[in-house]
């Protein structure tokens, strides 16, 4: 049986999955960090508008 | 190490949290300030106090302790525990729950259903149940860490169990989720710190990730019998295999990844804290966080517990094992404290212990707050609608807190059994009852009342029979033996049936019996923000 790092190929994919969910989450955070500005402005000014609604309710 | 070492260091442990839990006191002006911490919190203390909470000394011992038995398959676990308990918990769950809390004005989850299908009913069961079967899962945390605690300082369990329950408690029931999350933040970085020089050591003591890994697939069922590991015979295909398909190994595997794994996204624990989020930015910030932590937490626990197979044969140090009534019996729970004990620097064993009980603290703080806020909000005000001021509301909820502290306290010290099966059963009963109802509260408008019902006691009492009648770890204690004999069935975890029945149930029922009016408006309601 061939193995990767020492694991079979099930647990290797595990392995490498974690990794790999972990960097996306890293992407993730850089992307709307970053490079996702509109869509963030977006958000809080709606958010915004929502509670001012409120208030005015 | 000794008694007066520990007392002095326990003793600054617990000043800090104390004193933490006095600034929450402070902080804390209103019902939203302690159910919510104000909705004013920032991405990484969301992510740490997430953390912090999801990942308890169970994931740490008693898990680490299972991949001990069944090797390097578990990190199966590790990949669900971020691809469903980060990613999909926080881009699927996460938004938009703080949106249709934040519209229902609702700072539970018992109170989001109840609110948004306009039944305090619904509210008050669910948080009945929350409140009861937390006990046992808070029960669980305390106990892999009091048994941590034994090892190393060689001190009385009972001992143990009572001074962390009135540390947790106190810096608790004062500091509402405004000390919880502070205290958790501090809590996370120990633990950081602890599990990366713990994986960190591991590794370099067995030459780095290749070798290491390498070392545990060439143990043979000889060299693990010599020192009385139960691996030998559960982990067929070697440490770093998957087990045959459907052999018993192979069905513990899979009943643990996925109970435990699907089961975080209805933990009521957890989802508060998307509550407490100040915008859907931090929530979105929180991500990267989360995974880090989750990865340096799961995936580092899972990952050494088979290599201390390789530590301890190499050393000639022998497996664990502690006495019941059937005997005397492997102890996958202390494996990591008896190779940390055994082979690391006494400094680190320090570290290491206060890291594993920030760990226990800090899900445990998490679990009071919510229980407490199950039974005081969601049961006694909401669902008896007792008519309270919001000063009063608050007493309740610390009243209740305290009671469910004190319940705690009398199931730790008379232990169930081994604790990784108590956090399963947590899990999975959560997500057979509310994963169901609250996924399709948060993305089918016609959800009705009638179908949230039907979803949420369908998958609860089917959950409740599976662990009576069937489940292999439960049933035999329960009624002296399984109904079902076949372990391919029997071993299974009820999230496997219980959950698709839930959802059908859900479904169905809300389609045969429609929303009222009252509902219309509701739902209209919690949908504005989306």
């Amino acid at each position: 049986m061939s193995l990767i790092l020492g694991m079979d190929t099930w647990v290797f994919l595990a392995w490498i999955g974690t990794i790999l969910a972990t960097i996306f989450c890293v992407i993730y955070g850089i992307y709307y960090q970053f490079f996702k500005k509109s869509y963030t402005e977006k958000s809080l000014k709606k958010e915004d508008k929502n509670k001012k609604n409120k208030e005015d309710d | 190490m000794d008694i007066i070492f520990f007392v002095i260091s326990m003793s600054l442990f617990a000043a800090m949290f104390i004193f933490i839990g006095y600034l929450g006191y402070k902080k804390t002006k209103t019902a939203e300030d302690y159910f919510v911490a104000g909705r004013n919190m920032g991405a990484v203390l969301i992510a740490f106090s997430y953390g912090a909470t999801f990942i308890s000394a169970v994931a740490l011992i008693g898990f680490s302790g299972i991949a001990s038995v069944y090797g390097h398959s578990i990190l199966w676990l590790a990949f669900l525990n971020i691809f469903v308990g980060i990613i999909i918990a926080f881009i699927f769950y996460g938004f938009r729950t703080r949106k249709v809390g934040n519209s229902l004005n609702a700072m539970t989850l018992p109170e989001i259903l109840g609110t948004r299908f306009n039944s305090t009913r619904i509210q008050m069961v669910s948080g009945l149940i929350i409140g009861i079967f937390m006990v046992a899962y808070t029960s669980a945390v305390f106990l892999a860490v009091a048994n941590l605690f034994q090892v190393t300082f060689t001190i009385s369990y009972e001992f143990c169990v009572i001074i962390f329950t009135i540390i947790v408690g106190i810096s608790l029931i004062a500091g509402g989720l405004y000390g919880v999350i502070w205290t958790h933040a501090i809590q996370a970085v120990l633990m950081i710190i602890g599990m990366l020089i713990l994986t960190i050591g591991i590794y370099a003591m067995l030459g780095g990730v290749g070798p290491a890994h390498e070392a545990a697939a060439a143990l043979t069922p000889e060299a693990l019998n010599s020192i009385g590991s139960p691996a030998a015979t559960n982990a067929p295909n070697g440490l770093t295999s998957m087990p045959p398909f459907l052999s018993k190994p192979f069905m513990m595997i899979l009943t643990l990844i996925f109970g435990v794994g699907i089961g975080v996204l209805a933990q009521p624990q957890l989802i508060i804290r998307y509550l407490t989020a100040k915008n859907e930015k931090a929530l979105r910030l929180a991500i990267p966080y989360g995974g880090i932590f989750i990865l340096i937490m799961t995936f580092t626990a899972f990952s050494i517990g088979p290599l201390c197979n390789v530590l301890m044969v190499n050393n000639g140090i022998m497996y664990p094992t502690k006495v019941t009534a059937t005997g005397v019996v492997p102890n996958p729970d202390a494996v990591v404290p008896t190779v940390v004990n055994q082979l690391f620097p006494p400094w680190f064993v320090v570290l290491f212990l206060f890291a594993i009980l920030a760990a226990a603290m800090s899900t445990a703080s998490s679990l009071f707050h919510t229980a407490g806020a199950s039974i005081g909000r969601d049961v006694y005000e909401k669902g008896l609608k007792k008519k309270l001021t919001p000063k009063k509301s608050l007493l309740i909820t610390r009243i209740a807190t305290l009671i469910i502290v004190i319940a705690t306290l009398i199931l730790t010290l008379r232990p169930l059994d081994v604790v990784a099966f108590m956090c399963a059963f947590f899990f999975g009963l959560m997500a057979c009852t509310f994963l169901a109802p609250y996924t399709l509260m948060l993305y089918w408008r016609k959800t009705s009342r009638a179908g949230v019902w039907a979803g949420m006691l369908g998958g609860f009492i089917f959950t409740m029979l599976w662990y009576v009648l069937v489940y292999f770890k439960t049933a035999p204690q329960i009624i002296g033996s399984s109904l079902i004999g076949d372990y391919t069935i029997n071993m299974l975890d009820p999230i496997f049936i219980g959950l698709p029945l839930s959802f059908l149930l859900t479904y169905v029922v809300s389609i045969m019996v429609k929303q009222d009016t009252d509902e219309k408006q509701m739902m209209e309601k919690s949908f504005e923000n989306i």
